[in-house]
C-alpha cells in the first residue's frame, strides 16, 4: 500500500473510532456533570454542557435517605451469594460434564442447562412470583433472590466451567491417582488450581450480572429487602425527577463493577474470549 | 517388581449407538525385571491396554494380574505403577525439583529423604540446572526428561511409559535411548513402554509385542520379528523401508518335478521368485496356490556393472550357494538353490547418505531395494537384482499369516 493511501486509511479509521467514542462516551459524560448539578440547573428547558454551580454535596445527599445505603449493601449481598452458589454448582456441574460426559447426561443434559439462558426470563416472571411466594423465606428476601438469579447465572458457570474443565489437561489428574491422590484430592489440588483464572471470570459474569438485574428485583423485592436498580426509580416523584441525585447514585452503583473489572479484567478477558483463544 | 499378566484382555467403547473394539483378547506375560515394548500403528489399541494396565481404564473383560494377583477392580494409586504420559502432564505450578518430589511427597516421604532421592534423579537425566524452574518454561525435551524422572523416582512395580520419546529431537532421542536402557538395567524393574516407532522398540525392549487394530499380532525378541514375521502386517511394519510383498502363484517349473517358483501375478509383469525346496513343500502342503510373497529391500542387491556390491556379501552368497550344493546350469535351472535373480527398471533413486533407496518397477509392479550409495543405477535405468531364495518370504493369501 502507497504512503497516503496507508494516511487516508488511518485517518479514516481514527474519524470513526472518534465518532465511536463520542456516542458511546457522551451518555457517561451527561450522567457525571448531571450528579454535579443543582436541581435547578438539572430541569431548564436549555440543558448546560457544563454545570454553571458545582454541587458535589449531591453524592452526600443521596445517602441521606439511609434505604438507599441499605439497597447498596442488599444488591451486594444478593449478588455475592448468588455468585459463590452459581460458581460452587457451576463448578461442579462443569467438572461433571467435561470429565463424564456420559454419565452426567452428556451433551444434551449440558445443552439444555444453556439453553434455560436463551429462555426469555418474562415468560415465567408471574408463575416464578407465585413459587417464590409459596415459600418460608417469601418473595421479598435476599434468598429469594439469590436462588432465582440460579437460574440465569448457573448455566452460565456450568457452561463456561465445563469449557474450561475441558481445556485443563486430563492426564495431570491421571498422573495424580498414579502417584497416590485420591480422586477428591487430585480435583481440588491438582485440577481446582488450573481453572481458577476461569473460575474468577466466572464469578465476575455472575456478580455483574445479579448487581445490575431490574425485572425480578422490581417484582419480588421492595420492602423488606431493597436493591439499588429498584431504587433509581423512586428519584422521580410525581411530577419532579431529582435528576442530580439519580445522576449520584447511579454513578456509585457503577462504582463495584468498574472497580471488580479493572482489577480483574485480565481473566475477564479470558473467559470472554473462550473457544476463539485457547488459554 | 512384579509380573504383569493379561489374559484374554478386551476392551469396548460405547460410542454413539455403537461399540468400537478397541482391544481384542489380549494374551501377554511380561516377566519381572523385563523392558517389552507395545509397539503399534495409532489407533491399534496399545495405550487402551496400558491404560487398563495402570487403572485408568475399565477392563472390559479378563483378567490383568501383577504376580498373579487380580488387579482389576484396583483403583490406579493402589496398583504401585509409576506412568510417564506423553503429553508429559507435569503440575504446571510447581517447579521441576517439586514434580519430582511429588509421589515421594504423596507417599509420605520425609523432605531430606525427598531432597536427596530428587538430586539422584536430576543427576541421572541431566536435569540439575533446571530444578527450580517451572514446567511453562522448559522445551518439550526437557519436559519430557521431567516427566519420565517423576515416573522413575519411586519404587513402583511396573513403570509404564507412554509415548515417551515422541517430542524429543532425533540428536537427543539417541542419548535418551540409551539412558533409559541404563536406567532400566540399573533398576531391574519391569518397564513396558508403548510407541509406535519401531526404532525406539527395538532398541530399548528386551521383547516386543506388536499390536494392530486392537489384535496382539506377534511377541517377540527383535530378531524374531525381523526374520520370523508372524504376518504380512508385522513383516510390513517392521523394518525401514517396508517390505515388498508381491501377490504370487505358486508353479513347478519345467516338467513339475523341479524346484518351484513364485510367479507375481499381474500380465505386464515378468517377476519370479526362486524358492528354497523345503519351503516349496511347505507351500504345497497348504493345498494353496495363491500366496503373498514378501522379501525386504535390504535383501535385494543389484547385481553387474551397477551394483559395486562390497566383497563381503558375495561372499556370503557364494558361501549359501556351496552349502545348498546344487548343480550347475543358468539361473533358470539354479532356482531355490542359489541367488535368485530378478531385473527391473529404476524410478526413483533416494539418495540417502549412507544408503540409497531405489524405487523399481517391473511391468505394474512398484517395489523397492537399498543400494550403497556408490551406486551408478540411474533413472530408467534397467538392473538385475539378486537375493538369496532364503529370505523369500511366503504369507497365505487369505489369513495372511507366515508360511514359510
Amino acid at each position: 500500500m502507497s504512503d497516503s493511501s496507508y494516511r487516508l486509511v488511518r485517518g479514516l479509521l481514527l474519524a470513526f473510532l472518534g465518532l465511536w467514542l463520542l456516542l458511546t462516551l457522551f451518555p457517561f459524560y451527561w450522567q457525571i456533570i448531571t450528579a454535579l448539578k443543582d436541581a435547578a440547573e438539572t430541569n431548564r428547558t436549555i440543558p448546560t454542557f457544563w454545570p454553571e454551580v458545582w454541587h458535589p454535596e449531591n453524592f452526600k445527599l443521596v445517602f441521606a435517605e439511609r434505604s438507599n445505603l441499605q439497597a447498596l449493601i442488599d444488591s451486594f449481598v444478593i449478588a455475592t451469594g448468588n455468585t459463590l452458589a452459581s460458581l460452587v454448582l457451576g463448578t461442579l456441574a462443569g467438572y461433571a460434564f467435561a470429565r463424564f460426559p456420559r454419565q452426567a447426561g452428556g451433551e444434551n443434559l449440558a445443552f439444555w442447562i444453556l439453553s434455560n439462558r436463551m429462555f426469555p426470563p418474562v415468560a415465567v416472571l408471574v408463575p416464578m412470583f407465585f413459587l417464590f411466594d409459596a415459600t418460608p423465606w417469601g418473595t421479598d428476601s435476599h434468598l429469594s433472590l439469590i436462588i432465582l438469579y440460579l437460574v440465569f447465572n448457573m448455566p452460565l458457570a456450568t457452561w463456561l466451567m465445563m469449557v474450561f474443565f475441558r481445556d485443563a489437561p486430563r492426564e495431570l489428574e491421571e498422573a495424580a491417582y498414579l502417584d497416590g491422590y485420591t480422586p477428591i484430592k487430585a480435583f481440588f489440588k491438582v485440577t481446582l488450581p488450573l481453572v481458577l483464572p476461569g473460575m474468577i471470570s466466572v464469578a465476575m459474569l455472575c456478580w455483574i450480572f445479579a448487581w445490575n438485574e431490574y425485572l425480578f428485583a422490581n417484582l419480588f423485592v421492595g420492602t423488606a429487602v431493597k436493591t439499588f436498580t429498584i431504587v433509581i426509580p423512586t428519584f422521580t416523584h410525581g411530577s419532579q425527577t431529582l435528576w442530580n441525585l439519580q445522576m449520584a447514585f447511579s454513578l456509585i452503583a457503577m462504582l463495584p463493577p468498574l472497580v471488580l473489572f479493572i482489577v480483574l479484567r485480565r481473566y475477564m478477558v479470558r473467559g470472554l474470549s473462550l473457544g476463539v483463544v485457547k488459554g | 517388581m512384579a509380573r504383569v499378566t493379561l489374559t484374554d484382555v478386551n476392551k469396548i467403547y460405547p460410542s454413539r449407538g455403537e461399540t468400537v473394539h478397541a482391544v481384542k483378547d489380549l494374551n501377554l506375560e511380561i516377566e519381572d525385571g523385563e523392558f517389552v515394548a507395545l509397539l503399534g500403528p495409532s489407533g491399534c489399541g496399545k495405550t487402551s491396554t496400558l491404560r487398563m494396565i495402570v487403572g485408568l481404564e475399565a477392563i472390559t473383560s479378563g483378567e490383568i494380574a501383577f504376580d498373579g494377583r487380580r488387579v482389576n477392580e484396583l483403583d490406579p494409586q493402589r496398583r504401585n505403577v509409576a506412568m510417564a504420559f506423553e503429553t508429559y502432564a507435569l503440575y504446571p505450578s510447581f517447579t521441576v525439583a517439586e514434580n519430582l518430589a511429588f509421589p515421594l511427597q504423596v507417599m509420605g516421604l520425609a523432605e531430606a529423604e525427598r531432597t536427596a532421592k530428587v538430586r539422584e534423579m536430576a543427576a541421572m537425566l541431566r536435569l540439575e540446572d533446571i530444578l527450580d524452574q517451572s514446567p511453562g518454561a522448559l522445551s518439550g525435551g526437557q519436559q519430557q526428561r521431567v516427566s519420565l524422572g517423576r515416573a522413575l523416582i519411586r519404587e513402583p512395580a511396573a513403570f509404564i511409559l507412554d509415548e515417551v520419546m515422541s517430542h524429543i529431537d532425533a540428536h537427543l532421542k539417541f542419548r535418551m535411548l540409551f539412558d533409559l536402557k541404563r536406567i532400566h538395567r540399573d533398576l531391574g524393574r519391569t518397564m513396558i513402554y508403548v510407541t509406535h516407532d519401531q526404532v525406539e522398540a527395538l532398541a530399548l525392549a528386551d521383547r516386543v509385542a506388536v499390536m494392530s487394530q486392537a489384535e496382539l499380532r506377534q511377541v517377540g525378541t527383535r530378531n524374531e520379528l525381523y526374520h520370523r514375521p508372524a504376518d504380512v502386517f508385522v513383516a510390513d511394519f517392521i523394518g525401514e523401508p517396508p517390505t515388498n510383498f508381491f501377490p504370487v502363484c505358486l508353479r513347478a517349473a519345467g516338467n513339475g518335478a523341479g524346484p518351484a517358483r513364485l510367479h507375481v501375478e499381474g500380465e505386464d509383469s515378468d517377476l519370479v521368485f526362486d524358492l528354497a525346496p523345503a519351503r516349496a513343500a511347505r507351500l504345497r502342503e497348504t493345498g494353496a496356490e495363491r500366496f503373498i510373497a514378501g522379501i525386504r529391500p535390504q535383501n535385494l542387491h543389484l547385481a553387474g556393472a551397477e551394483a559395486n556390491v562390497d566383497v563381503a556379501t558375495v561372499a556370503r552368497w557364494g558361501a549359501a550357494a556351496a552349502g545348498a550344493g546344487a548343480g550347475a546350469g543358468g539361473a533358470e535351472e539354479r532356482a531355490g538353490s542359489r541367488t535368485g535373480e530378478v531385473t527391473a527398471e529404476v524410478t526413483i533413486s533416494e539418495y540417502l547418505g549412507e544408503r540409497v533407496i531405489l524405487t523399481l518397477r517391473n511391468g505394474s509392479r512398484v517395489f523397492r531395494a537399498l543400494a550403497s550409495p556408490e551406486t551408478r543405477a540411474a533413472r530408467g535405468e534397467r538392473v538385475r537384482l539378486r537375493y538369496d531364495p532364503q529370505n523369500v518370504m511366503v504369507f497365505s493369501a487369505s489369513t495372511e499369516a507366515l508360511i514359510a
